[in-house]
């Protein structure tokens, strides 16, 4: 006999101890406890889960989402112009000189790979310390986290002189008496980190999305995307065995996971910290941008997930106790981040090296003051503000906070990188930069790129972890 | 695309990658000419002169000993033997009329190293690189052709393995036949032939 | 029934369903086949391009005739003569394949001694000028020689019995035989004469000697034997006569190497901040005319038995100007015959004093030797005025201007118009089609110096040859020849020379017997000294002395408070203009104020302050007559009451590069009895509402308190200063140097900061051009720089020069950030720069402390066929995108090693010289071999005043600094 197409989640998808919720639920029982609020709101059943998600892929979507692809599709050309004109070009489009090397290509690099910490700091990282509250945002988180790393990946490429050789970057056997590449230098280390990071991600979003993948692919009507999720599935059947395996490999990924999370904004850092410009060449680096990066993604993916809640219309999902729970992570790490300015301005200051006491002076006074200051402003002092549960648990404010914080963020690896080249060792090569149209361009084109994928991620997989919400659905139950 | 396609895909895309990788060298780069044999204006053969009749290389190619080229021989060194050998011939007739015409024979250029290689053919020679060991068995050939893919990897292996110029013991090289405990590799400096 | 069997079922179920089995049959076999082909199709078709990729077929084309003496690759050098200015240096021209490619010092040359000026560098640029005329022109349509010969000859013939007035109008001749020339081509007319016209004139010193001592001469300044010089605003480092020829002597006795203890002192009076000021001991900021009255006061003090001057009360002079002079004028009393005074004035009278003083000092006949020499036969500004009015009567019949440009820069350019209007036949000798050509009936472009043949006597007994290295490029004839043949002569001006040179100079000389060998071995030596005869002592004749002070009391400064001294000066890159469309000099940045393409109105910091003026505001200057608007430079060490202006911009007609840079200040010249005027020029001011942005190659102007260029007294450096060079601990493995090490050593105290190894670096390594708006943008291509830094209060400001080129570290920091290994360490101590190996993430650059890289922003202009001949083949031209910077010359280092392995022998010390050291006037960059302990650069980098360049960040550069000492 085959099986009906009318309740595949019992194929597919339930757990085994998940059965019992298969009967239909009336609205009113059970009682919640006192102590632990629900966190999927709405008393949903895994029914309920099922369908709310996966409705979202059929359906015609709405004007909100054709809008915000439109408009980000509109940014996304305006990039891929600005790169075909640098390419074309040359690095001169830019506004970089003799002094300073490098100015919006790296911030844009750093900014995105910094992004791109979120995710898997909230899939594994997270789900290492049993935070039942991270299923509702970890799938969306990752997905962030790859667009933002290639958006990332554009940059060391792009801002080549020759970009049409970037494949010597990479160390391969060839006819020049075998000619390998310099393992001293960050960029190189950089390379191997971002791919890396990139590679476990992907494998791990991939790995939870299957289950889900499988419950689309039973429910889907259309043809294509029923091809599509067949392929990706990998013929997933809900068996004991399959779960079982599924769960071990988790599990192990995110142990995989977790260091990557630190060790590949540390090598970013390196790019800096081992180099000896005055202001680059700093040891608290590492820890620093770790924790700047994880700041900046968090604040990315509240941005992301107050818009998402809205538009999918997922508020019993993606409820404020989430968003309360985010903006507690952004606290401290942001709190690291303000500790960091203030160590920098101290061992700068204490150094007793007249450049390094120099850089810190020229930061905080000298002609990029005001980005200095926007930096310092949005990222150490915004970030205090969660301190007050009512900026906490009120929605606006957190999404024009983490705004701000994201754009501190960005001027914050300006800073670094401006400020301590154009006023470095011999005065006589001092310079100022300012950015070209094709710069913005190219930074207004990466947001294009980061907003376009993730509105079709949104359309093509589920953007919540079905089988993992399911799992927390008893949360805060009695029994 | 069904799971058949993709797994045709990847199996190609594995094999040909594996094959690129390791056996590069089979598969000729770009800019790689080896065994490039084109037509001259005038069908001159090493063959003949080098091979036959034994004429030694630098008698026409006799800037190869003291400067960066080798140098293509003036149509008049042609003329000091063939004003009294086959004079007549059609071939050597093209030449006669170049001279009388004043036009410049316009030879094709087989051994071409990019501008940013800059190859020495006077340090070579005199310290005895035989001219076979790049451009081949020229004096077996009607028709040259490039032997070598003249890649750096084969400017660098053979510099790698080539010694040269022994030194005394303040580090001056002399340049001697016995062999001394002291000796230095031919350099491998970039920037000898990257300037 | 219990889940667990339901569940139990549902799989049972699961796997003999036919779902899977149905998907699969119906996916399109086909579409996946046919996707499967398309897949291998395109694998395979890219194997079969990759194997059939082939280069443009490339034509090789050798000689008809074998050459003799010419081996195809192989660089061959010719000894000649430069033809920049009349100073007339000794070069040597490299000669590749045929074309010359580079200029450099002949170290032969009795007064040059192997340096070269900027200008000298740039002239390879100016053979290969694209905007030289390539035929003669009849007006502005082009014509062959033959049809303009006929025309010219036809019209003389008529001058001739019409015994019409002739005049050749050309620049200061230091070629005797040219000039000999010009006289028989003369000679044919009843009345021609020749006249020498030179914008930016020195005349005043020929007047004034024939006023003192009857010779109208300048004479020989020896500033190596000089203990003391002071100079009145004379800028001898830079540009003034014989720039080159006086860094040398002036470096030489300010040298502190072997042990020397004490070096010349230079105090320098002037108003405007000038090369020559920015490097003396004391420098006193005066107002132009506060300069004459120290002038006069000197006099006093020097010779107080003159009652003429008893009566001079130096009113006028501030208290630490007036007790400057009464100091030097007791150092100059103890430094009798040992010292020098100069001054830059076209003043006759000034000139006539400090022709007094000198004499007064004993110091003719020892370091001024009066032997007639440069610019003899040179006709005074007076008659140029006067060529010009007769000009204007209609008196002149035919006018022949050759090499001069006076529609430009006359001072009364439109009187010089319409007087040429008046006179029925123009004919222009220039090379190209300039403002004044472009006036003329007539062009008959003429060679290039580096295509034909001439000689120069700049000093007499001096002879220098100048052979050409390269036919004419284009329909040109040597000006000589072109006269010959309007005289009737069809010689070669090569016979004309050389019969010369057999009648006049063969027999003045004892050491060869025939003239043949004469003549080769001076060809080859490029200058032949005849034995100096012997030193005229001429008595100073006062009788002209009281009018003369009379005069020079009376002079006033500016009393309004709106006025300002305006003082005309000359750049040591454009000179009077000549060479202003030389895009190279263009933007060689001036020593002092580091703009390029530009000029400007420089004001005192005061002033600006005072009138509210900021930098690049554009202000119109104005004396009535002439009016220019030119942006303001703040200068410090200049003069209140001064807005200086410099010479030689304004071009309307020099070219693609060269036209419409800056604005022509030449109009501002005056004409006071009997001589230009380029200071002592009242003008007014006035902001406008424009401003614009210097192109600037550097912004700031001190060091920071940072010991970057250093410096010490020489009572310091007596005492004796220990190195303060210390090896720190390191990490790195230190390199290996089986055979050599290179290293440089750069004298900071012989280093004037000319800039002459700029252009010569620029030349050398294919460096190019990036034009205003780019240097705008901090993306000047110079591997080379000098940078400047001021020190000091207002009052006595410091200069210092500082040439910076790749340090080639030890513990680069470029090395170790590279990903793929395009800078890399050589075995020889070179930071190795591999441009093809490139990708362009310019790390290296942002973590060079020393800012000495470079990077190829665009793809720049290689598109001009006749200016590409320049390029030196040996260096490779850098692509877009790629990172360069200075490499020690390698392709000099490698060939000086291939030649020494050829020949089996070591590479001897001084052998190989980079382009920087091997023309700098002041000989103060040293390279060398570190290896070798006896090396002169191991030997210098011993000195107490040898230092490294941020030496706490332990790169161990092998480029090190002596510090500057003053005295």
């Amino acid at each position: 006999m085959a099986v009906s197409v009318t309740q595949p989640e019992v194929l597919a998808t339930a757990k085994p101890e998940a059965v019992a919720d298969l009967l239909p639920s009336n609205g009113l029982h059970p009682v919640y406890s006192e102590l632990r609020k629900p966190l999927i709101l709405g008393n949903k059943s895994n029914a309920d889960v099922t369908r709310d998600i996966c409705q979202l892929l059929e359906p015609k979507p709405g004007l909100g989402w054709w809008i915000s692809l439109s408009v980000s599709l509109v940014l996304l050309i305006i990039g891929v112009v600005a790169t075909v004109h640098t390419v074309n070009t040359g690095i001169g489009t830019w506004g970089l000189n003799k002094t300073i090397g490098w100015a919006f290509d790296i911030t844009n690099f750093v900014f995105w790979i910094g992004i791109g910490h979120a995710g898997t700091f909230i899939s594994a990282i997270l789900f290492l310390f049993n935070q039942k509250w991270r299923t509702s945002v970890n799938r969306s988180a990752e997905a962030m986290t790859l667009i933002a790393v290639m958006c990332a990946g554009l940059f060391p490429i792009i801002h080549m002189g020759r970009p049409w050789l970037f494949y010597w970057v990479l160390p391969y056997p060839n006819t020049r008496g075998t000619l390998w590449v310099n393992f001293r230098s960050p960029l190189l280390w950089d390379f191997f980190a971002i791919s890396t990071y990139f590679t476990i991600s992907a494998v791990f979003w991939y790995l939870g999305l299957v289950p889900d993948l499988a419950t689309a692919r039973d429910r889907t009507k259309s043809r294509l995307r029923r091809v599509l999720y067949r392929v990706m599935s990998l013929g997933w059947n809900g068996s004991n065995r399959t779960w079982s395996r599924y769960e071990t490999v988790y599990a192990v990924l995110a142990a995989l996971a977790t260091p990557l999370v630190l060790s590949v904004h540390s090598i970013v850092s390196f790019d800096f910290a081992t180099s000896l410009i005055p202001g680059w060449h700093s040891t608290i680096f590492p820890p620093y941008f770790v924790a700047g990066a994880v700041f900046s993604g968090f604040a990315m993916v509240m941005t992301l997930m107050i818009l998402v809640r809205k538009l999918m219309h997922l508020e019993d999902y993606i409820t404020p106790q989430h968003l309360e729970n985010m903006c507690k992570v952004a606290l401290l790490t942001g709190s690291i981040v303000g500790l960091a300015y203030i160590t920098e301005i101290f061992i700068g200051l204490y150094s007793g090296n007249p450049n390094e006491i120099f850089v810190i002076i020229n930061r905080g006074l000298g002609p990029y003051a005001w980005a200095y200051w926007i930096m310092f402003g949005c990222n150490a002092l915004v970030s205090q503000l969660f301190w007050f549960k009512k900026l906490r648990t009120s929605i606006p404010a957190i999404f024009v906070l983490s705004i701000l914080i994201n754009v501190g963020m960005w001027f914050e690896r300006f800073v670094i990188i401006v400020t301590s080249l154009h006023r470095d060792f011999l005065p006589s090569s001092w310079a100022m930069y300012t950015p070209t149209i094709t710069e913005v361009g190219l930074l207004v084109g990466s947001f294009g790129l980061f907003f376009t994928a993730f509105l079709i991620f949104l359309r093509l997989f589920p953007v919540i972890s079905i089988n993992e919400v399911k799992g927390v659905l008893k949360y805060a139950k009695q029994h | 695309m069904s799971l058949r396609t993709a797994k045709i895909i990847s199996l190609l895309v594995t094999v040909i990658g594996v094959a690129v990788l390791w056996q590069g060298s089979i598969f000729r780069g770009l800019g790689n000419q080896q065994s490039y044999q084109p037509a001259q204006p005038i069908n001159f053969s090493h063959k003949v002169h080098a091979g036959d009749n034994q004429i030694q290389c630098l008698y026409c190619h006799s800037a190869a000993d003291k400067s960066k080229v080798a140098g293509i021989p003036a149509a008049s060194t042609c003329m000091n033997c063939h004003t009294q050998i086959r004079k007549d011939s059609p071939e050597v007739q093209k030449i006669t009329t170049a001279l009388a015409q004043n036009k410049p024979i316009e030879w094709v250029k087989v051994n071409d190293l990019p501008d940013h290689v800059a190859f020495n053919h006077g340090r070579h020679v005199t310290a005895g690189v035989k001219c076979q060991t790049c451009h081949g068995p020229v004096e077996t050939e009607d028709r040259v052709s490039q032997a070598d893919p003249l890649s750096m990897g084969m400017c660098v292996t053979c510099h790698r393995t080539h010694r040269e110029v022994t030194l005394d013991e303040t580090g001056r090289p002399i340049v001697s036949k016995e062999a001394t405990p002291k000796r230095l590799m031919a350099s491998t400096d970039c920037s000898v032939c990257h300037h | 029934m219990s889940n667990q069997q339901k569940r139990w079922k549902q799989f049972l179920a699961a796997e003999n369903d036919g779902e899977q089995l149905e998907y699969s049959a119906k996916s399109p076999i086909a579409g996946v086949s046919r996707r499967t082909f398309l897949e291998v199709l395109g694998y395979s078709t890219v194997a079969v391009t990759l194997t059939g990729c082939r280069a443009p077929e490339q034509k090789i084309v050798p000689y008809l005739r074998e050459p003799v003496e010419f081996t195809p690759g192989v660089a061959s050098w010719f000894a000649s003569t430069c033809g920049g200015c009349s100073a007339a240096c000794g070069t040597l021209v490299k000669v590749r394949d045929g074309r010359p490619i580079k200029l450099e010092g002949n170290p032969d040359h009795p007064l040059s001694e192997g340096g070269l000026c900027a200008v000298a560098h740039g002239m390879i640029f100016g053979l290969y000028d694209p905007d030289r005329l390539r035929s003669p022109m009849r007006g502005s349509q082009p014509a062959t020689w033959e049809e303009i010969d006929d025309e010219i000859l036809g019209k003389l013939s008529a001058i001739k019995k019409s015994g019409g007035k002739v005049r050749i109008l050309t620049a200061p001749l230091s070629s005797p035989a040219s000039r000999k020339t010009i006289q028989t081509f003369l000679a044919q007319f009843t009345d021609g004469k020749h006249i020498t016209y030179q914008p930016v004139s020195n005349d005043a010193i020929r007047q004034a000697h024939l006023r003192s001592h009857g010779i109208a001469a300048i004479p020989q300044y020896r500033l190596e034997k000089a203990k003391l010089v002071v100079s009145f605003g004379a800028d001898f480092l830079g540009t003034w006569i014989m720039p080159v020829q006086f860094t040398r002597g002036y470096a030489k006795t300010r040298s502190l190497t072997e042990g020397r203890r004490e070096i010349l002192r230079h105090v320098q009076f002037e108003s405007i901040m000038s090369l020559t000021g920015s490097n003396a001991d004391k420098r006193i900021r005066v107002s132009p005319h506060e300069k004459t009255q120290a002038l006069l006061y000197l006099a006093r003090l020097i010779a107080p038995s003159t009652d003429l001057l008893n009566a001079y009360e130096p009113r006028q002079l501030s208290v630490q100007t007036q007790e400057a002079v009464e100091e030097l004028s007791r150092e100059l009393l103890s430094a009798q015959g040992e010292s020098l005074i100069v001054s830059g004035s076209n003043a006759p009278d000034s000139q006539y004093l400090t022709n007094f003083i000198n004499d007064q000092l004993g110091n003719y006949g020892k370091t001024i030797e009066l032997t007639p020499t440069l610019g003899r036969e040179q006709s005074s500004d007076a008659e140029m005025v006067e060529l010009v009015q007769q000009m204007n009567t209609g008196e002149i019949a035919a006018l022949i201007v050759c090499g001069v440009n006076p529609v430009y820069d006359y001072f009364e350019s439109q009187k010089f118009v319409d007087a040429l209007k008046a006179v029925p036949l123009r004919v222009s000798l220039n090379s190209a089609l300039d403002e004044t050509s472009s006036l003329a009936d007539y062009v008959c472009p003429q060679n290039h110096f580096l295509e034909s043949w001439d000689d120069a006597e700049a000093v007499q007994g001096t002879l220098g040859i100048n052979q050409p290295t390269i036919a004419p490029l284009f329909q040109t004839r040597a000006f000589q020849e072109t006269l010959m043949r309007w005289s009737g002569d069809q010689r070669s001006f090569y016979e004309v020379l050389r019969n010369t040179w057999r009648e006049e100079h063969f027999p003045q000389q004892n050491q060869f017997a025939t003239f043949e060998g004469f003549w080769d071995a001076t060809l080859q030596k490029g200058v032949f000294s005849l034995q100096q005869p012997a030193n005229v002592s001429i008595t100073f004749k006062p009788d002209t002395l009281s009018g003369a002070i009379g005069r020079l009391q009376s002079t006033s400064g500016v009393n309004s408070a709106n006025e300002l001294d305006l003082v005309l000066y000359q750049t040591t890159s454009l000179r009077d203009g000549r060479f202003a469309n030389n895009p190279w000099l263009q933007e060689l940045p001036d020593p002092l104020t580091k703009i390029t393409w530009d000029n400007y109105a420089c004001v005192s910091q005061r002033y600006a302050a005072m009138n509210g003026l900021e930098e690049g505001r554009v202000v119109r200057i104005s004396n009535g007559a002439a009016t220019i608007e030119l942006p303001v430079h703040i200068q410090p060490g200049q003069h209140d009451d001064v807005v200086a202006i410099a010479l030689g911009y304004g071009r309307s007609k020099a070219g693609k590069a060269g036209s419409g840079i800056g604005a022509n200040a030449f109009p501002f010249v005056a004409f006071v009895d009997g001589s230009f005027r380029y200071s002592h020029l009242r003008v007014t001011l006035v902001p406008t509402a424009s401003k614009v942005e210097f192109a600037q190659t550097q912004i700031k102007d001190s060091q920071e308190g940072r010991r970057l260029a250093r410096e010490l007294t020489l009572t310091e450096y007596v005492k004796g200063t220990e190195s303060h060079h210390e090896e720190h601990a390191s990490l790195w493995s230190p390199h290996d140097y089986p055979e050599h090490k290179w290293g440089i050593a750069v004298d900071l105290n012989a280093c004037v900061g000319c800039n002459a190894c700029v252009i010569s670096c620029q030349a050398e390594n294919n460096i190019p051009v990036v034009g205003k708006d780019e240097v705008r943008r901090s993306r000047d291509m110079h591997w080379l720089r000098v940078d400047r830094y001021f020190e000091g209060d207002r009052d006595n400001l410091r200069v210092n020069y500082q040439p910076l080129m790749c340090a080639q570290c030890d513990n680069a920091s470029c090395e170790s950030v590279c990903p793929v290994l395009a800078t890399v360490h050589s075995s020889e101590g070179l930071n190795m720069q591999v441009y093809n190996r490139c990708v362009g993430t310019r790390y290296c650059e942002n973590n060079c402390p020393y800012k000495v890289r470079r990077f190829n922003w665009f793809t720049y202009a290689r598109d001009d066929a006749v200016a590409n001949l320049a390029l030196n083949p040996d260096v490779t031209v850098r692509s877009r995108g790629v990172m360069e910077k200075c490499t020690f010359c390698v392709q000099r280092i490698e060939e000086a090693k291939i030649n020494a392995r050829n020949e089996g022998r070591p590479i001897n010390d001084g052998e190989i010289q980079p382009a920087c050291q091997q023309s700098c006037p002041s000989q103060a960059i040293i390279f060398g071999d570190l290896r070798d302990v006896k090396s002169r650069v191991a030997q210098m980098k011993k000195s107490g005043r040898n230092y490294t360049l941020l030496d706490e960040l332990n790169l161990r550069p092998a480029v090190s600094y002596l510090a500057k000492v003053r005295n």
